[in-house]
């Protein structure tokens, strides 16, 4: 027993000598370790001293800038007062004299006359200084809590993995002190309950059993939920209640104090833990009645001035910011290629200055700035970039419950971890996943693991996420090896919901592309896993919002794989700049398929209306958007424009455009706030030659074309009058495309 | 329209300071300044199809595409050719940078510091477009219409007050 609480003292005389109580660290960290020594004492009289000093330094934490350097000499007495008594205390019993802590104890008296006192400065010191503080442990501890989930898994995986379990319990004791030291009680003690009900797994005293996991995953629910409670608080400036849902977890961990322990251990120790864990479990509750009151009876709202109020009220809104670990070495290139950039600019003017007639100086220090600026502009990106691997373990979180609920036994691989993607797109992956591989688990796999082993498949159902480079892109499949879409009933499905009229004539793919029509959901019956039918179009949409792309395979017995193709970046694309008429537009190169020239094509006209390339048995709708964009001056000879195929929300169409007039990368810029609802319009950007280039929305085109017709009709009576009449004499193949 | 008013309402003292005015088709219209950002020439144009059309297009404002509403257009007037004295006044609206717009002009005349007492509110003018006229200042050389730029940049709807602006200054 009296070896963790010299290890403590240590760290506590360090921190104590090396420290300076002025530094809210060393404060923390030494309430931190008074805490710990408090967990190992008996006697009332040290635990008193005890609490004494922690009061002491809480004042000094509170007191903000006006710490007095009485406080401070009174904590540091009684400090070293408690550190002589458990010194001795524990060597020498009977040298032990009163006079050594009855100083420390007259402090306690002090204390106790102005507790009322310190604890309205504890609350003073909350309102103003601290929301910067909050913010900070907000976002430290999702970071950490969302760790845990994947330890935990590790953990699920072999029950013997100390680390993780200490991982674990590390980031639990790291919420519950910072949360001690912002005030926020009921995260803290809710933390604490969480890490003393690990406790005795740790020292072995209990077995790591599947009910200890099951209840830390949701304890770790119930912590993020707390915090993001804090965080929603913080900026909205209300009140924060814990969830309701809290207390029964805190019940579960209660009665999971009272199962019998491993037989073998100490008997001591273990009732040791269980009324440890008891009492935190005990204060808990209190605490939550506390908080819960103001809720019921609102009337009554003087008296308890609890953490409600103190989070409540920070005058200032605080914005949690959003934080991005950057490495050491990337920031070093960094500031080395700025370093370049200044040599660069320097050589710029002597060469100007001394220009004697010398341009190929000139020339070769502007290569230098372009070879300078690239390298400044793939820097600038792949500081936004991220590991996708946090996310995929969210999802590996997911996957397991979901099966969990649907008694199925899944297998679940993560590939290409470390794939960094742009910082936004990795947030925004996210819910699309989970949509994904909440698909995969249910209707993907088969529902049971007999099914399987009668197909010759493992009984636990495999679900893979990779993600890996393709070209410039990266891409990101959910895979799973159940039983694949079964045609007939997406058909079956499509026709039910008026999606289509008949299946006949759809082929493979088409059949899988009706997956990402709204309404349609292949799932038996709805159930609060597979969502009311709107999981596959949102998915698509989300997807497409980034800029990038969704496809699926499935082979029946085999499996199904959605792909997602995703831009490196969103800031930049590679585009098409393309010319209608005197306009110029950009085609984001992604959804190009093809382009042709007019002699590889044959274009036929359906009821004189539309007209349909034919390329490879393909027939492609072209859509001409020079009438809908009011655009005169754009060709109207299909024997000299160039179709651009391009793969849209509703499959592949082509537009005519005039001339392309190269391929280059495109920094995105938003065309403002009036603008952004432009249909056909994506966003915009900067020229070469200084001029604004239009981003063509290529999922939405052909429907603005029709739009336009609809709208039209009218006005496209007189443009057929009008301009019919320059085309009669010409081929049968153009009437038609001038006629729209 | 030119009875005096000697006592001066909080409404007038609200909407007096300085403006920015500029010609439109013969009249005199005024922004608060601390709404203008800067004044540009006519730097060339994007259209943007399917944009409103009192969008004339978007121009590269060093690196940023800000829309160009023409003014003409949305009162209603006669289109006019870009000339020399053409100049677009840039919109800062205060609560969101992506909400600036630069709007066209026939010229840019000068910063006039309207007193309370010149402020002739609420004027009955502009039928049920009137919202977009916050006052109309009176000058020895005739009057400035004072106009409430949010809600001219509000880009759905054409304001028709030219012809009942003309009534009155006949």
């Amino acid at each position: 027993m009296a070896n963790p609480i010299e290890l403590i003292l240590d760290q506590l005389a360090e921190c104590m000598i090396l420290g300076d109580l002025r530094q809210p660290e060393t404060v923390t960290q030494a309430i931190d370790c008074l805490r710990r020594i408090e967990e190992h004492l008996q006697e009332d009289q040290l635990v008193k001293i005890n609490q004494t000093a922690i009061g002491l330094l809480g004042r000094i934490q509170s007191g903000g800038s006006e710490i007095e350097d009485s406080l401070i000499a009174k904590v540091t007495h009684t400090i070293q007062g408690l550190q002589k008594v458990l010194a001795h205390g524990y060597e020498v019993e009977e040298h032990f004299s009163e006079s050594e802590y009855a100083v420390p104890l007259d402090e306690e008296a002090f204390e106790g006359s102005s507790s009322v006192d310190s604890a309205e400065v504890q609350e003073a010191a909350t309102l103003e200084g601290d929301p910067e503080l909050v913010g900070d442990f907000v976002g430290e501890s999702k970071d950490g809590l969302e760790q845990v989930d994947q330890y935990l898994l590790d953990l699920e995986g072999d029950s013997k993995d100390l680390e993780s379990l200490n991982a674990i319990f590390r980031v639990f004791h790291t919420v519950k002190g910072v949360a001690g030291f912002l005030g926020l009680t009921v995260v803290e003690k809710f933390a604490h309950a969480a890490e003393s009900m690990l406790e005795p797994v740790r020292k072995g005293d209990r077995e790591c059993s599947q009910v200890i996991l099951d209840l830390t995953f949701e304890a770790n629910d119930q912590l993020k939920e707390l915090i993001s409670k804090v965080e929603e608080s913080l900026t909205t400036q209300e009140p924060w209640i814990p969830q309701e849902s809290l207390e029964e977890t805190f019940k579960k961990i209660e009665s999971l104090e009272g199962s019998p322990l491993i037989q073998d251990s100490a008997v001591n120790a273990n009732s040791d833990e269980k009324s440890r864990a008891k009492e935190a479990v005990k204060e808990i509750e209190v605490q939550l009645e506390d908080t819960e009151k103001p809720k019921q009876n609102s009337s009554n709202e003087a008296p308890e001035k609890s953490e409600t109020e103190k989070v409540s009220k920070p005058k200032k809104k605080v914005k949690i910011q959003e934080m991005i670990k950057v490495g050491a070495d990337r920031l070093d290139n960094l500031v080395d290629t700025i370093g370049e950039l200044v040599i660069c600019d320097s050589m710029l003017k002597d060469s100007t200055l001394h220009f004697r007639n010398d341009p190929e100086s000139l020339k070769s220090v502007c290569i230098q700035f372009q070879k300078i600026t690239r390298n400044l502009q793939q820097m600038a990106t792949s500081l936004r970039m991220l590991p996708v691997g946090p996310t995929f373990n969210r999802m590996a979180r997911l996957s397991r419950d979901v099966a969990k609920k649907l008694n199925k036994e899944i297998n679940f691989v993560t590939e290409g971890d470390d794939t960094e993607l742009d910082k936004t797109v990795v947030d925004m992956i996210a819910d699309p996943l989970v949509h994904l591989i909440r698909n995969a688990v249910d209707h993907g796999l088969e529902d049971t693991a007999d099914e399987r082993e009668a197909h010759g498949k493992s009984r636990a159902g495999r679900v893979t996420l990779r993600a890996f480079h393709v070209g410039g892109n990266i891409c990101i499949e959910v895979e799973d090896d159940g039983a694949g879409v079964h045609h007939e009933a997406v058909i079956k499905k499509a026709v039910e919901q008026g999606v289509i009229t008949t299946g006949e004539g759809l082929s493979d793919q088409d059949v899988l592309n009706l997956l990402f029509h709204p309404g349609m959901s292949t799932a038996k019956e709805l159930s609060d896993i597979s969502g009311r039918g709107v999981g596959l179009d949102v998915v698509k949409r989300n997807i497409e919002a980034l800029r990038g792309r969704i496809e699926v395979h499935s082979e029946i017995g085999v499996g199904t794989t959605f792909s997602i193709k995703l831009p490196l970046t969103l800031a930049i694309i590679e585009g098409m700049v393309v010319r209608v008429g005197t306009q110029r537009f950009i085609i984001p190169t992604l959804s190009i398929v093809r382009m042709i020239r007019p002699e590889e094509h044959r274009l036929c006209s359906v009821m004189s209306e539309d007209q349909v390339i034919q390329i490879q048995d393909e027939l492609i709708p072209l859509h001409r958007i020079d009438l809908p964009f009011s655009i005169k001056d754009a060709l109207k000879d299909p024997e000299k424009v160039t179709f651009v195929i391009i793969e849209g929300d509703e499959g592949k169409y082509a537009i005519a455009i005039d001339q392309l007039l190269g391929q280059q990368q495109i920094i995105i810029k938003n065309i403002g706030e009036y603008l952004k609802d432009t249909p056909g319009i994506a966003g915009g950007t900067i020229l070469p030659d200084g001029t604004v280039g239009l981003i063509l929305d290529t999922s939405n085109l052909p429907r603005i074309v029709q739009d336009f017709r609809a709208q039209g009709e009218e006005s496209e009576e007189e443009l057929r009058k009008r301009q019919g009449q320059e085309v009669l004499g010409s081929q049968v193949d153009t009437q038609d495309l001038v006629l729209n | 329209m030119s009875e005096e008013n000697t006592k001066i309402t909080p409404e007038q003292e609200a909407l007096s300071g300085k403006y920015l005015t500029f010609i439109l088709e013969e009249e005199s219209y005024g922004v608060e300044i601390i709404k203008v950002r800067e004044i540009i020439g006519v730097p060339e144009m994007t259209e943007v199809p399917c944009s409103s059309e009192y969008i004339r297009g978007v121009i590269n404002l060093r690196g940023r595409i800000i829309p160009v509403l023409d003014l003409r257009k949305k009162f209603g007037m006669s289109p006019a050719e870009l000339a020399d004295k053409s100049c677009i006044i840039i919109i800062d609206a205060q609560d969101n940078a992506h909400k600036q717009m630069g709007i066209l002009v026939d010229l840019v005349s000068e910063v006039v510091n309207v007193q309370p007492e010149q402020i002739e509110c609420s004027p009955d003018v502009g039928g049920q477009s009137s919202s977009v006229i916050s006052a109309l200042a009176k000058f020895e050389n005739g009057i400035k219409i004072l106009l409430n730029i949010e809600q001219i940049l509000d880009i759905e709807g054409e304001i028709i007050l030219s012809e009942n602006n003309v009534a009155i200054e006949a």
